[in-house]
């Protein structure tokens, strides 16, 4: 805390007793109705965080694993040798905590062309975000609101970003990692934000650019 | 529930550790220990129980399917993150939702009441209520749940100065209030 935090004890004092005064209300779902919500909505997420069953690590292990392992480390060589987006050189770079991570969105028209940032656009065309380059790590694209707040415009999905139903087809670069709108475009200016994460919940922030489209003109 | 704030982060890792080595009770004991503050905040960030428990679902979920590993350290605000960021979707939908429903004809569905507590009888809570977004935030963050600004700055995704400046203008407010109820001078 700071000392601006405490520069008025008195109002403090108050604001403290009569707003911690009233318990909580109750909560909607309890720890195992939200893990129950969780398995029903198809999160069976308890599997990545549990330890593995001891019968699956002692499973034996026949010659056709060892044969699809060396498929799948092939497949890999095979596109990691190949030019695609990152063909400018760059390569996935994963997001250690604290890592002075930087990006750069870019906008592209739905039927090709690129747009400058902050530039004019028809009403109801539709537009693509594409990060400068693959990065490794979590995504939330967010519409900046006009009182400052964010609102996330697709759920954080991990690396393999995912086109929107209007723009269903669209093509996406090997990885996946193309932003898409999936609403409808009202004729305003809006700014857009893409964050960049450690987390799946995109709650730890390390890398952050921001565009301004404006359709008000079109 | 409304005892002040305790710093329960070494519970908090003890739980994610548990959890991380299988033992699911203990996401049920994280739940426990935050539920009802996340809920209560999300009430009020809402407006809406409705629209505040949807939220509430979305955020614990994404908490489940995460692991809730990247909240080791600091797990209390980057759940209320977290849960942030889902009344921020879950209040865009139903914007989206309310247009489309005003285009058809429709009848906007009515807003809810938050849920009735002695709190929302008072003139400050009132008071509060009426600030501007992300005064009240910061203003129920720091006094209803005990964060400090770097924390509330880390969940509201502002600067340190940002929540100064806003604590600053909502005590101005709030002061008048006081003032004219007599409860300081």
């Amino acid at each position: 805390m700071t000392a601006n935090d405490h520069e008025d004890t008195e109002l403090d004092a108050a604001l403290r007793a009569a707003l911690s005064r009233a318990p909580f209300p109750a909560p909607p779902l309890s720890g195992p109705e939200l893990r129950a919500l969780a398995r029903r909505s198809g999160g069976d997420v308890a599997t990545s965080v549990a330890a593995p069953e001891p019968a699956q690590r002692h499973r034996p292990r026949g010659p056709w694993m060892v044969a699809i392992a060396a498929l799948l480390v092939g497949g890999l060589a095979v596109w990691w040798s190949l030019p695609g987006p990152a063909a400018d050189g760059l390569r996935p770079r994963s997001i250690a905590p604290g890592a002075d991570a930087a990006i750069r969105l870019h906008v592209v028209l739905d039927g090709g062309g690129a747009l400058d940032r902050g530039g004019l656009l028809e009403a109801g065309q539709a537009v693509v975000f594409r990060a400068e380059a693959p990065v490794a790590g979590f995504a939330c694209l967010q519409r900046l609101d006009q009182d400052g707040g964010a609102s996330l415009l697709l759920p954080p999905p991990g690396v393999a970003w995912t086109v929107g139903p209007d723009l269903d087809g669209f093509p996406r670069d090997p990885a996946g990692r193309v932003l898409a709108f999936d609403e409808d475009i009202r004729p305003t200016t809006m700014s857009y934000r893409l964050d960049l994460a450690t987390d799946a919940a995109c709650a730890d922030v390390r890398a952050s650019d921001t565009v301004t489209l404006d359709w008000s003109g079109g | 529930m409304s005892e002040p704030h305790r710093d329960t982060t070494g519970d908090d890792d003890d739980a994610l550790r548990r959890w991380a080595g299988g033992d699911e009770r203990a996401f049920d004991a994280l739940v426990r220990a935050h539920g009802a503050a996340v809920y209560a905040f999300l009430c009020k960030v809402t407006r809406d129980p409705e629209l505040a428990s949807e939220a509430y679902s979305d955020a614990f979920l994404k908490v489940f399917r995460t692991g809730g590993a990247e909240g080791r350290g600091h797990f209390r605000p980057w759940l209320f993150t977290v849960a942030r960021r889902c009344a921020q979707d879950v209040l865009r939908t139903e914007r989206r939702r309310t247009r489309t429903a005003a285009a058809w004809g429709d009848e906007p569905r009515p807003a809810g009441d938050e849920p009735v507590n002695a709190e929302d009888n008072d003139a400050l809570w009132a008071a509060v209520q009426q600030l501007p977004e992300p005064h009240r935030s910061v203003v129920i963050l720091r006094y209803r749940h005990d964060f400090d600004s770097p924390e509330i700055a880390r969940i509201l995704e502002l600067s340190e100065k940002q929540v100064r400046d806003k604590l600053v203008y909502a005590r101005r407010v709030l002061r008048k209030v006081l003032e004219a109820e007599g409860a300081v001078s």
